[in-house]
């Protein structure tokens, strides 16, 4: 954390010394966001230009070609290309294993060696938001960029990590415009910041190791209770985790004077699996919906057809966020869900009814539904295999008994983690206006304050964010 | 349109105000917020600053944070400012003196395993003509601590999936970041004898050193761990014959699981395998210490870091974490395997 601040606060003052300068603040950022990465692993930093100038290419070759076809070859080249660079570090291990375990049984020894890859940090964010940008000047959405302003927006590195995935007509118009710096909105960006930290810091990280990782981590050991608890206790640390990451890149990207998308709205509120999926990760869906959903042919060919690329869509989704069995099952339980929402709202559209129940009863029920339907899927996506995502499963309904890993704290840890999920938005933005109001040193002392206590609060030796590993 | 004029100034201007009352502010102002952050933050929690700085993995990111914040944590010290943050932190029931992770005691259930048969790692010497262990029952439950590092805290969990939980009761205190190096950051020679009395464990598996590849901290100074090898070797075997010899004086047998091949690092692996060497040293002349070698457990058929392992019943898996370091669940699974076999050969563990 005190690194980060430390690096953060020389960008800044160079940031916005060079900010009159557009091409000499280009480089600067260009620059700081490598260095940035090469921080959490120098071995990679080349990937960065690597996929920058893989997509640039293709977008250029894409964007001057006439010809229909040779254009679609380009893109599809293109594309290739770039995943080629996701599809080694991250699924080739996956891949070697499972050909080695299956010809072994055939007694037949793998022509693929065992290699052990690291998966660079970020390259499923940054890969998807190149494809995003190559797929949208194809489409003759967005025109192609310069060079420069394309590793600014590849490498930009409030997002670089782990999102959110902004797409090229949100960022690159920015990054384009000088930013104004008299107008920072330090109420909203610090309020984010602070909270962002308070969720990984203090409550995803005590969720963990009060009860998430023991459980997980043997859950022979643990009760019903406690394993139910625990599933509770995961949804609630990889909410306050990954929301708190991107609460933390929206901060530090409003600081410089850059707006990014929402990512998290609430989503334990969610009435129905598609309703999660319109407030969780919502970057992700959305790239999701408009890059495989809907050129799969989404809803319009047909009902069956429709349930199918829902499926292919999360099931994909699924092995994105890892290159494990357990994730493709997360991803088909969130498939299955929706499939089963979206015929239940047909039907009862064809009855002349509304497509969800209306009332509050109902909505409650909906929402405790969904959320269970969730947590199932978190099961699978927590668990190490699906060996002891079944053990929990089975556990939970037969291991009765005393919990005493579910005590008071783990409780209202969740349901913190729950509540404020249902706390008006325009609370926070009130709150947000009031920090805005202090003077420097009171504002200065407040954060020091609020970092404190978080420092207090939290475990020391946090773990990495979650979703770094994706 | 923007004149580019506008964007020269603004580092001290006063900002405007947005309809819904918000303030905005002049970047200069932000410095000013930042600065008086870092003092105030730098002043008055350094110590749990310095430990969490003194923590991260060694690299450029460790030494620029310490470069920055040392002097300030020096202020602080002078002025005693590190006291009042300690204080108010005691007010909050926590020890600013904490390391990494914590103490937690793993419960009841899970039916015994079939016992591995590793296809790597070395026999332990034999038990020196003890006693087996007794035969544990719910209503007297053999008591087991597994004590050290982030290795401890994860083979902890490993034997709790490995043995009956009825009968067997596993208490782990494994802290991330700790070793034997560094009791200025955290001392197991405290810490010890407290887990000793508290949990009053029959047998003591300890697995430790994965963070002391380092320069030991003694009296207040640093031994470096390359230009005073000798006296480096010589104080860190002091303070493993210390751990041995408390857990042995309160009646513990002690298994002491070495750590096994790094994939990380040359270094790091070189490093541990000097380790490896000291706790053998130091177990073999104690006959209620053994030592477990687990470094082949984790190697190929050319004796190099493997994280792909063939497991008895033929499958590979996969027994090492992205870093190279730690073991995943299954690798730790596979180790506990191990040690649990070794136990019921050699002290008679009733599995």
């Amino acid at each position: 954390m005190i690194d980060f601040a430390i690096f953060f606060f020389a960008v800044f003052v160079g940031h916005w010394l060079l900010n009159p300068f557009p091409r000499r603040w280009k480089l600067f950022m260009v620059a700081a966001s490598y260095l940035f990465y090469a921080w959490w692993d120098w071995h990679f930093v080349w990937l960065l230009p690597a996929s920058t100038v893989i997509v640039q290419l293709g977008a250029l070759a894409v964007a001057r070609e006439r010809d229909e076809r040779r254009k679609r070859w380009i893109l599809g080249t293109a594309v290739a290309a770039d995943l080629a660079l996701l599809a080694w570090f991250k699924y080739y291990g996956f891949l070697a294993i499972n050909v080695a375990n299956a010809l072994h049984s055939l007694s037949v020894t793998s022509p693929l060696p065992l290699l052990q890859l690291t998966l660079p940090v970020g390259i499923s964010f940054f890969t998807f938001m190149g494809l995003s940008y190559l797929v949208d000047v194809y489409r003759g959405e967005i025109p192609t960029s310069g060079w420069l302003d394309f590793f600014v927006y590849l490498s930009f590195f409030p997002h670089l990590v782990a999102g959110p995935i902004v797409r090229a007509p949100e960022l690159l118009p920015q990054i384009r415009t000088r930013r104004d710096p008299r107008r920072i909105d330090v109420g909203r960006a610090f309020t984010l910041i602070w909270s962002g930290l308070f969720k990984k810091v203090v409550l995803s990280s005590y969720l963990a190791a009060a009860i998430v990782d023991p459980v997980f981590g043997n859950p022979k050991g643990h009760t019903s209770l406690e394993i139910l608890f625990a599933v509770y206790a995961y949804a609630v640390q990889i909410y306050a985790d990954f929301s708190g990451y991107t609460d933390i890149a929206i901060g530090v990207a409003l600081l410089l004077g850059f707006h990014f998308p929402e990512n998290f709205d609430a989503p334990y509120t969610a009435r129905s699996i598609q309703d999660f999926w319109r407030r969780w990760h919502i970057t992700l869906s959305r790239w999701l919906r408009d890059y495989l959903y809907i050129p799969l042919g989404g809803s319009r060919k047909g009902e069956y057809r429709t349930y199918a690329n829902i499926m292919i869509t999360m099931l994909l989704g699924g092995i994105w966020h890892g290159a494990a069995w357990t994730f493709v099952a997360w991803g088909g339980i969130h498939g299955a869900g929706q499939v089963v929402g979206h015929r239940r709202r047909k039907q009862r559209l064809e009855r002349g009814l509304p497509a969800l129940e209306e009332g509050a009863w109902a909505t409650f029920r909906q929402r405790v539904a969904t959320f269970h339907v969730v947590c199932l899927g978190w099961v699978f996506f927590r668990a190490d295999s699906f060996g002891t995502a079944a053990q929990l499963l089975w556990r939970m309904v037969t291991a009765f008994g005393s919990a005493p890993a579910v005590h008071l704290l783990v409780v209202v840890a969740i349901a913190l983690g729950i509540y404020v999920q249902y706390v008006p938005r325009n609370v926070f933005d009130r709150v947000g206006v009031s920090v805005s109001r202090l003077g420097p040193i009171a504002l200065g002392a407040s954060l020091a304050g609020g970092l404190f206590l978080i420092t207090t609060l939290g475990p020391q030796g946090v773990a990495p964010f979650i979703y770094y590993r994706f | 349109m923007l004149s580019p004029g506008r964007f020269r100034g603004g580092f001290g201007t006063v900002a405007p105000t947005e309809p819904d009352g918000r303030h905005l502010m002049a970047a200069g102002r932000v410095i000013a917020v930042g600065m008086v952050v870092f003092l105030l933050w730098g002043l008055f929690d350094a110590r749990s600053l310095e430990k969490s700085a003194e923590a991260s993995p060694k690299g450029t990111r460790r030494t620029a944070a310490l470069a920055v914040l040392k002097p300030l944590f020096a202020v602080s010290r002078v002025i005693q400012t590190d006291r009042v943050g300690s204080a108010v932190e005691r007010l909050f029931g926590r020890n600013p003196d904490r390391p990494g992770g914590s103490a937690s005691a793993v419960g009841p259930p899970p039916p015994v395993h079939p016992s591995p048969t590793p296809s790597g790692g070395t026999s332990p010497p034999p038990g020196g003509g003890l006693p087996p262990f007794r035969s544990p029952t719910p209503q007297d439950p053999f008591r087991i601590l597994v004590v050290g590092d982030s290795f401890a805290a994860d083979l902890g969990l490993g034997l709790g999936r490995t043995l009956d939980q009825s009968r067997y009761s596993i208490a782990i205190d494994g802290r991330p970041s700790t070793g034997l190096t560094r009791p200025d950051y955290f001392d197991w020679g405290a810490q010890f004898p407290t887990d000793l009395a508290k949990y009053r464990p029959e047998l003591v598996v300890v697995m430790i050193g994965g963070n002391d590849f380092q320069n030991l901290f003694v009296g207040g100074r640093f031994i470096s761990y390359f230009r005073s090898a000798e006296a480096w070797q010589y104080l860190y075997a002091l303070r493993v014959d210390r751990v041995m010899n408390e857990a042995v004086a309160a009646g513990a047998r002690v298994l002491w699981v070495g750590l096994p091949v790094m994939g990380s690092s040359k270094g790091l692996s070189q490093a541990v395998r000097r380790f490896d060497g000291i706790f053998e040293q130091e177990a073999v002349s104690r006959p209620s210490v053994m030592y477990v070698d687990d470094w082949r457990l984790f190697t190929n058929a050319s004796g190099q870091y493997s994280a792909y392992i063939r497991t008895p019943n033929g499958a590979i898996e996969l027994m090492r974490s992205p870093d190279k370091v730690h073991l995943t669940l299954t690798g730790n699974e596979y180790l506990a395997r191990h040690v649990v076999s070794i136990l019921r050969r050699q002290w008679g563990l009733k599995t």
